[in-house]
Protein backbone atom coordinates (compact mmCIF):
# COMPACT_ATOMS: atom_id res chain seq x y z
CA UNK A 1 0.00 0.00 0.00
CA UNK A 2 1.42 3.35 -1.01
CA UNK A 3 -1.15 6.15 -1.13
CA UNK A 4 0.35 9.42 -2.38
CA UNK A 5 -1.43 12.44 -0.97
CA UNK A 6 -1.29 16.12 -1.84
CA UNK A 7 -2.18 19.16 0.25
CA UNK A 8 -5.14 21.36 -0.62
CA UNK A 9 -5.51 23.38 -3.79
CA UNK A 10 -4.38 26.99 -3.84
CA UNK A 11 -7.70 28.82 -3.68
CA UNK A 12 -6.37 32.28 -2.94
CA UNK A 13 -6.18 34.94 -5.64
CA UNK A 14 -4.51 38.29 -5.36
CA UNK A 15 -5.78 40.11 -8.38
CA UNK A 16 -4.31 38.38 -11.40
CA UNK A 17 -1.98 36.12 -9.41
CA UNK A 18 -2.65 33.00 -7.37
CA UNK A 19 -1.78 33.23 -3.69
CA UNK A 20 0.81 30.44 -3.62
CA UNK A 21 -0.78 29.47 -0.31
CA UNK A 22 -2.07 25.94 0.20
CA UNK A 23 -3.53 24.57 3.39
CA UNK A 24 -1.50 21.68 4.84
CA UNK A 25 -4.46 19.46 5.62
CA UNK A 26 -4.57 15.82 4.51
CA UNK A 27 -7.61 13.54 4.36
CA UNK A 28 -6.46 9.97 3.70
CA UNK A 29 -8.56 6.85 3.24
CA UNK A 30 -7.48 3.98 5.50
CA UNK A 31 -8.53 0.50 6.43
CA UNK A 32 -8.22 0.38 10.19
CA UNK A 33 -8.84 -3.06 11.67
CA UNK A 34 -7.24 -3.98 14.99
CA UNK A 35 -3.48 -3.55 15.17
CA UNK A 36 -3.18 -1.89 11.78
CA UNK A 37 -0.04 0.19 11.43
CA UNK A 38 0.54 2.93 8.87
CA UNK A 39 3.76 4.73 8.06
CA UNK A 40 3.33 8.33 6.94
CA UNK A 41 6.35 9.52 5.00
CA UNK A 42 6.67 13.27 4.61
CA UNK A 43 8.79 14.57 1.75
CA UNK A 44 9.03 17.99 3.38
CA UNK A 45 9.78 18.87 6.98
CA UNK A 46 6.84 17.72 9.13
CA UNK A 47 5.10 20.37 11.17
CA UNK A 48 6.09 20.63 14.82
CA UNK A 49 2.48 20.53 15.94
CA UNK A 50 -0.14 18.42 14.18
CA UNK A 51 -3.73 17.43 14.82
CA UNK A 52 -5.12 13.98 13.81
CA UNK A 53 -8.63 12.56 13.69
CA UNK A 54 -9.77 9.11 12.58
CA UNK A 55 -13.32 8.88 11.26
CA UNK A 56 -14.97 5.49 10.77
CA UNK A 57 -18.44 4.07 11.16
CA UNK A 58 -16.98 1.28 13.24
CA UNK A 59 -16.17 2.53 16.76
CA UNK A 60 -13.61 -0.28 17.10
CA UNK A 61 -11.55 1.00 14.17
CA UNK A 62 -8.10 2.10 15.23
CA UNK A 63 -4.59 2.43 13.92
CA UNK A 64 -1.03 3.19 14.86
CA UNK A 65 0.72 5.89 12.85
CA UNK A 66 4.46 6.08 12.53
CA UNK A 67 5.96 9.25 11.11
CA UNK B 1 -41.77 32.59 6.11
CA UNK B 2 -41.84 29.05 4.78
CA UNK B 3 -40.89 27.82 1.33
CA UNK B 4 -42.76 24.57 0.76
CA UNK B 5 -44.39 22.41 -1.87
CA UNK B 6 -42.73 24.13 -4.80
CA UNK B 7 -41.60 22.50 -8.06
CA UNK B 8 -38.80 23.51 -10.42
CA UNK B 9 -38.56 22.06 -13.88
CA UNK B 10 -37.19 22.48 -17.38
CA UNK B 11 -34.33 24.75 -16.32
CA UNK B 12 -31.45 25.44 -18.69
CA UNK B 13 -28.40 27.59 -18.04
CA UNK B 14 -24.72 27.01 -18.68
CA UNK B 15 -23.50 29.19 -15.79
CA UNK B 16 -26.34 28.75 -13.36
CA UNK B 17 -29.22 26.43 -14.14
CA UNK B 18 -30.19 25.13 -10.70
CA UNK B 19 -33.85 24.56 -9.97
CA UNK B 20 -33.90 26.88 -6.97
CA UNK B 21 -31.52 28.85 -4.77
CA UNK B 22 -32.28 28.24 -1.12
CA UNK B 23 -29.95 29.67 1.52
CA UNK B 24 -30.33 30.15 5.25
CA UNK B 25 -31.80 33.45 6.30
CA UNK B 26 -29.03 35.66 7.74
CA UNK B 27 -31.65 37.63 9.68
CA UNK B 28 -32.75 34.54 11.61
CA UNK B 29 -30.13 33.72 14.24
CA UNK B 30 -31.41 30.17 14.70
CA UNK B 31 -30.54 29.35 11.09
CA UNK B 32 -26.88 30.01 11.82
CA UNK B 33 -27.05 26.79 13.81
CA UNK B 34 -29.40 24.72 11.68
CA UNK B 35 -31.25 25.23 8.41
CA UNK B 36 -33.85 22.88 6.98
CA UNK B 37 -34.99 22.66 3.37
CA UNK B 38 -38.00 20.45 2.80
CA UNK B 39 -40.91 19.50 0.59
CA UNK B 40 -39.42 20.46 -2.76
CA UNK B 41 -39.52 18.73 -6.13
CA UNK B 42 -37.56 19.20 -9.35
CA UNK B 43 -37.20 17.61 -12.74
CA UNK B 44 -35.18 18.33 -15.86
CA UNK B 45 -32.80 20.90 -14.38
CA UNK B 46 -29.43 21.60 -15.97
CA UNK B 47 -27.51 21.79 -12.70
CA UNK B 48 -28.57 20.67 -9.24
CA UNK B 49 -32.32 20.53 -8.45
CA UNK B 50 -31.64 23.23 -5.89
CA UNK B 51 -28.49 24.79 -4.55
CA UNK B 52 -27.77 25.83 -0.98
CA UNK B 53 -24.40 27.18 0.11
CA UNK B 54 -25.08 28.78 3.47
CA UNK B 55 -23.30 30.06 6.55
CA UNK B 56 -24.68 27.56 9.04
CA UNK B 57 -23.55 24.59 11.13
CA UNK B 58 -26.07 22.05 9.97
CA UNK B 59 -28.28 21.73 6.94
CA UNK B 60 -31.11 19.23 6.64
CA UNK B 61 -32.85 18.26 3.40
CA UNK B 62 -36.12 16.44 3.91
CA UNK B 63 -39.06 15.00 1.95
CA UNK B 64 -38.11 15.79 -1.63
CA UNK B 65 -38.53 14.19 -5.05
CA UNK B 66 -36.12 14.62 -7.93
CA UNK B 67 -36.57 13.20 -11.43
CA UNK B 68 -34.19 13.14 -14.36
CA UNK B 69 -31.95 16.07 -13.51
CA UNK B 70 -28.54 16.49 -15.07
CA UNK B 71 -26.67 16.97 -11.78
CA UNK B 72 -27.73 15.35 -8.57
CA UNK B 73 -29.06 17.08 -5.49
CA UNK B 74 -26.55 18.33 -2.97
CA UNK B 75 -26.06 20.92 -0.27
CA UNK B 76 -23.02 22.87 0.82
CA UNK B 77 -21.96 24.79 3.88
CA UNK B 78 -19.42 27.59 4.11
CA UNK B 79 -18.31 28.16 7.70
CA UNK B 80 -14.64 28.50 8.52
CA UNK B 81 -15.43 29.84 12.01
CA UNK B 82 -17.16 26.62 13.10
CA UNK B 83 -15.14 24.09 11.12
CA UNK B 84 -13.89 22.25 14.21
CA UNK B 85 -17.40 21.93 15.66
CA UNK B 86 -18.42 19.22 13.20
CA UNK B 87 -20.44 20.70 10.34
CA UNK B 88 -23.32 18.45 9.31
CA UNK B 89 -25.19 17.88 6.06
CA UNK B 90 -28.16 15.54 6.27
CA UNK B 91 -30.73 14.25 3.77
CA UNK B 92 -33.85 12.35 4.84
CA UNK B 93 -36.72 10.67 2.99
CA UNK B 94 -35.81 11.73 -0.54
CA UNK B 95 -36.87 9.94 -3.73
CA UNK B 96 -34.47 10.19 -6.68
CA UNK B 97 -35.66 8.82 -10.00
CA UNK B 98 -33.56 8.27 -13.11
CA UNK B 99 -34.37 9.23 -16.67
CA UNK B 100 -37.95 10.03 -17.54
CA UNK B 101 -39.87 9.58 -20.77
CA UNK B 102 -39.24 13.22 -21.61
CA UNK B 103 -36.41 13.17 -24.18
CA UNK B 104 -33.25 15.31 -24.09
CA UNK B 105 -33.21 15.32 -27.89
CA UNK B 106 -36.83 15.58 -29.01
CA UNK B 107 -37.41 15.19 -32.74
CA UNK B 108 -37.91 18.66 -34.20
CA UNK B 109 -37.66 20.06 -30.69
CA UNK B 110 -35.11 22.69 -31.61
CA UNK B 111 -32.61 21.53 -28.99
CA UNK B 112 -30.55 18.48 -28.19
CA UNK B 113 -28.78 18.10 -24.84
CA UNK B 114 -26.36 15.22 -24.43
CA UNK B 115 -24.71 14.92 -21.04
CA UNK B 116 -23.86 12.63 -18.14
CA UNK B 117 -26.47 12.47 -15.38
CA UNK B 118 -26.52 11.51 -11.72
CA UNK B 119 -28.95 11.57 -8.84
CA UNK B 120 -26.82 12.82 -5.97
CA UNK B 121 -23.75 14.99 -5.95
CA UNK B 122 -21.28 14.76 -3.06
CA UNK B 123 -21.97 17.55 -0.55
CA UNK B 124 -19.14 19.71 0.71
CA UNK B 125 -18.25 22.23 3.35
CA UNK B 126 -15.69 24.93 2.82
CA UNK B 127 -14.31 28.04 4.47
CA UNK B 128 -16.50 30.45 2.52
CA UNK B 129 -20.19 30.31 1.73
CA UNK B 130 -21.82 31.93 -1.29
CA UNK B 131 -24.35 34.67 -1.64
CA UNK B 132 -27.68 33.96 -3.28
CA UNK B 133 -26.58 36.11 -6.19
CA UNK B 134 -23.06 35.13 -7.21
CA UNK B 135 -21.50 38.23 -8.69
CA UNK B 136 -18.44 36.74 -10.43
CA UNK B 137 -18.27 34.39 -13.38
CA UNK B 138 -15.60 32.27 -11.67
CA UNK B 139 -18.02 31.61 -8.81
CA UNK B 140 -20.47 29.87 -11.11
CA UNK B 141 -22.09 27.44 -11.12
CA UNK B 142 -23.15 28.20 -7.56
CA UNK B 143 -22.30 24.76 -6.19
CA UNK B 144 -18.68 25.05 -7.34
CA UNK B 145 -16.35 24.92 -4.33
CA UNK B 146 -14.02 27.93 -4.37
CA UNK B 147 -12.34 27.80 -0.95
CA UNK B 148 -10.52 25.25 1.21
CA UNK B 149 -12.44 22.30 2.59
CA UNK B 150 -13.28 22.45 6.29
CA UNK B 151 -11.72 20.10 8.84
CA UNK B 152 -14.54 17.60 9.11
CA UNK B 153 -17.98 17.40 7.55
CA UNK B 154 -20.48 14.77 8.63
CA UNK B 155 -22.68 13.74 5.70
CA UNK B 156 -25.61 11.44 6.46
CA UNK B 157 -28.45 10.23 4.27
CA UNK B 158 -31.40 8.42 5.83
CA UNK B 159 -34.11 6.53 3.95
CA UNK B 160 -33.26 7.65 0.43
CA UNK B 161 -34.80 5.76 -2.48
CA UNK B 162 -33.16 5.54 -5.89
CA UNK B 163 -35.48 4.26 -8.58
CA UNK B 164 -34.85 3.28 -12.21
CA UNK B 165 -31.18 3.97 -12.72
CA UNK B 166 -29.57 2.51 -15.84
CA UNK B 167 -25.83 2.67 -16.40
CA UNK B 168 -26.26 4.71 -19.58
CA UNK B 169 -28.64 7.47 -20.55
CA UNK B 170 -30.81 6.97 -23.61
CA UNK B 171 -28.19 8.98 -25.51
CA UNK B 172 -25.36 6.73 -24.31
CA UNK B 173 -23.86 8.96 -21.62
CA UNK B 174 -22.94 7.98 -18.07
CA UNK B 175 -25.88 7.73 -15.70
CA UNK B 176 -25.34 7.05 -12.02
CA UNK B 177 -26.90 7.16 -8.59
CA UNK B 178 -24.20 9.41 -7.16
CA UNK B 179 -21.15 11.34 -8.34
CA UNK B 180 -18.34 13.38 -6.85
CA UNK B 181 -18.55 17.10 -7.36
CA UNK B 182 -15.96 18.13 -9.93
CA UNK B 183 -14.55 20.89 -7.70
CA UNK B 184 -13.86 18.57 -4.73
CA UNK B 185 -10.12 18.80 -5.15
CA UNK B 186 -9.37 18.93 -1.42
CA UNK B 187 -11.63 16.43 0.23
CA UNK B 188 -14.79 14.45 -0.37
CA UNK B 189 -16.48 14.04 3.03
CA UNK B 190 -17.42 10.48 3.94
CA UNK B 191 -20.99 9.95 2.76
CA UNK B 192 -22.94 7.63 5.05
CA UNK B 193 -26.18 6.10 3.79
CA UNK B 194 -28.65 4.35 6.13
CA UNK B 195 -31.75 2.40 5.13
CA UNK B 196 -31.35 3.20 1.44
CA UNK B 197 -33.73 1.53 -1.01
CA UNK B 198 -32.63 0.73 -4.55
CA UNK B 199 -35.27 -0.20 -7.10
CA UNK B 200 -34.17 -1.21 -10.61
CA UNK B 201 -30.57 -0.08 -10.37
CA UNK B 202 -28.15 -1.62 -12.87
CA UNK B 203 -24.73 -3.02 -11.97
CA UNK B 204 -22.66 -0.08 -13.23
CA UNK B 205 -25.16 2.62 -12.31
CA UNK B 206 -24.05 3.16 -8.69
CA UNK B 207 -21.43 5.82 -9.44
CA UNK B 208 -18.59 7.08 -11.54
CA UNK B 209 -15.71 8.44 -9.45
CA UNK B 210 -13.41 10.55 -11.59
CA UNK B 211 -9.64 10.46 -11.31
CA UNK B 212 -8.14 13.84 -10.34
CA UNK B 213 -7.62 15.65 -13.65
CA UNK B 214 -4.04 16.24 -14.78
CA UNK B 215 -4.87 19.91 -15.37
CA UNK B 216 -4.85 20.38 -11.57
CA UNK B 217 -1.09 19.72 -11.64
CA UNK B 218 0.19 23.27 -12.10
CA UNK B 219 1.71 25.96 -9.95
CA UNK B 220 -1.49 27.90 -9.37
CA UNK B 221 -3.56 24.90 -8.28
CA UNK B 222 -2.02 21.74 -6.79
CA UNK B 223 1.69 21.92 -7.65
CA UNK B 224 3.55 19.03 -9.22
CA UNK B 225 0.73 16.51 -9.18
CA UNK B 226 -3.07 16.71 -8.96
CA UNK B 227 -4.78 17.19 -5.61
CA UNK B 228 -5.86 13.88 -4.13
CA UNK B 229 -9.31 14.51 -2.63
CA UNK B 230 -11.30 12.38 -5.10
CA UNK B 231 -8.92 9.41 -4.71
CA UNK B 232 -9.71 9.24 -1.00
CA UNK B 233 -13.48 9.03 -1.41
CA UNK B 234 -15.37 6.70 0.95
CA UNK B 235 -19.10 6.03 0.74
CA UNK B 236 -20.76 3.65 3.19
CA UNK B 237 -24.14 1.92 3.01
CA UNK B 238 -25.89 0.24 5.95
CA UNK B 239 -29.16 -1.67 6.07
CA UNK B 240 -29.71 -1.27 2.32
CA UNK B 241 -32.51 -3.05 0.44
CA UNK B 242 -32.76 -3.84 -3.27
CA UNK B 243 -35.64 -4.84 -5.52
CA UNK B 244 -36.16 -5.38 -9.25
CA UNK B 245 -32.92 -5.11 -11.22
CA UNK B 246 -30.19 -5.57 -8.63
CA UNK B 247 -26.41 -4.94 -8.82
CA UNK B 248 -24.07 -7.90 -8.40
CA UNK B 249 -22.60 -6.40 -5.23
CA UNK B 250 -26.00 -5.88 -3.60
CA UNK B 251 -25.75 -6.49 0.14
CA UNK B 252 -27.25 -4.71 3.09
CA UNK B 253 -23.90 -3.28 4.20
CA UNK B 254 -21.14 -2.31 1.78
CA UNK B 255 -18.77 0.50 0.91
CA UNK B 256 -17.73 2.23 -2.31
CA UNK B 257 -14.24 3.68 -2.67
CA UNK B 258 -12.37 5.43 -5.46
CA UNK B 259 -9.91 3.74 -7.79
CA UNK B 260 -6.88 4.82 -5.77
CA UNK B 261 -3.85 3.06 -7.31
CA UNK B 262 -1.93 3.10 -4.03
CA UNK B 263 -4.77 1.84 -1.83
CA UNK B 264 -7.87 0.20 -3.29
CA UNK B 265 -6.38 -3.01 -4.69
CA UNK B 266 -4.70 -3.70 -1.34
CA UNK B 267 -7.96 -3.84 0.63
CA UNK B 268 -8.80 -7.54 0.85
CA UNK B 269 -12.50 -7.71 -0.02
CA UNK B 270 -12.72 -4.88 -2.54
CA UNK B 271 -13.82 -5.60 -6.12
CA UNK B 272 -13.04 -3.27 -9.02
CA UNK B 273 -15.78 -2.05 -11.36
CA UNK B 274 -14.12 -0.57 -14.42
CA UNK B 275 -17.16 1.25 -15.76
CA UNK B 276 -17.66 2.98 -12.41
CA UNK B 277 -13.93 3.56 -11.90
CA UNK B 278 -14.62 2.50 -8.32
CA UNK B 279 -14.41 -0.44 -5.95
CA UNK B 280 -17.11 -2.02 -3.82
CA UNK B 281 -15.99 -3.46 -0.49
CA UNK B 282 -17.04 -5.38 2.59
CA UNK B 283 -14.75 -3.66 5.06
CA UNK B 284 -16.62 -1.97 7.92
CA UNK B 285 -13.41 -0.55 9.36
CA UNK B 286 -12.67 1.58 6.32
CA UNK B 287 -12.33 5.16 7.40
CA UNK B 288 -10.60 8.44 6.82
CA UNK B 289 -7.82 9.93 8.86
CA UNK B 290 -7.52 13.70 8.64
CA UNK B 291 -4.49 15.51 9.86
CA UNK B 292 -3.15 19.00 9.54
CA UNK B 293 -0.33 21.24 10.53
CA UNK B 294 -1.07 23.55 13.45
CA UNK B 295 2.11 25.52 12.92
CA UNK B 296 1.71 29.19 11.94
CA UNK B 297 3.08 28.46 8.47
CA UNK B 298 0.42 25.88 7.59
CA UNK B 299 -0.45 27.80 4.41
CA UNK B 300 3.01 28.27 3.00
CA UNK B 301 5.18 25.34 4.05
CA UNK B 302 5.05 22.24 1.88
CA UNK B 303 5.10 18.78 3.47
CA UNK B 304 3.67 17.02 0.44
CA UNK B 305 3.66 14.62 -1.18
CA UNK B 306 2.93 12.49 1.85
CA UNK B 307 2.93 8.74 1.43
CA UNK B 308 0.60 6.58 3.48
CA UNK B 309 2.18 3.12 3.54
CA UNK B 310 1.41 -0.17 5.15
Amino acid sequence: MNNKVNSFMDKIWDGFYSGQLRLSRFPIIVNAPDKSVYDFKFTGSPAKKMKFKLISQDPDAGMTIRI
Amino acid sequence: MSFKDNIAHSVIGIRSGAGAYINSNPNDATQATCTEISDFKAYKTYYTPFVSYSLTKKIIMRRMTFIDNREGFTALIGNKGKEYDGLEIEGNDILIIGESESPDCPPNGGFCSKYHKHGLLSPAASWKNKALHVSTLSGLPPHKVKSSATWETIVTFNRLEFRNWKAKTKLGMKNSVFAITSSASDMVPIMRFFDTKFTNVEDDAMTYIFDPPKRWANLKDCGNFPCSGPLNTLVTFKNTTFSGITPSYATADYQVIANNPGFSKHVPSCVFHEKMNAWTCQEPKLGMIIFESEDPDTLDRAMQPIYSRQ
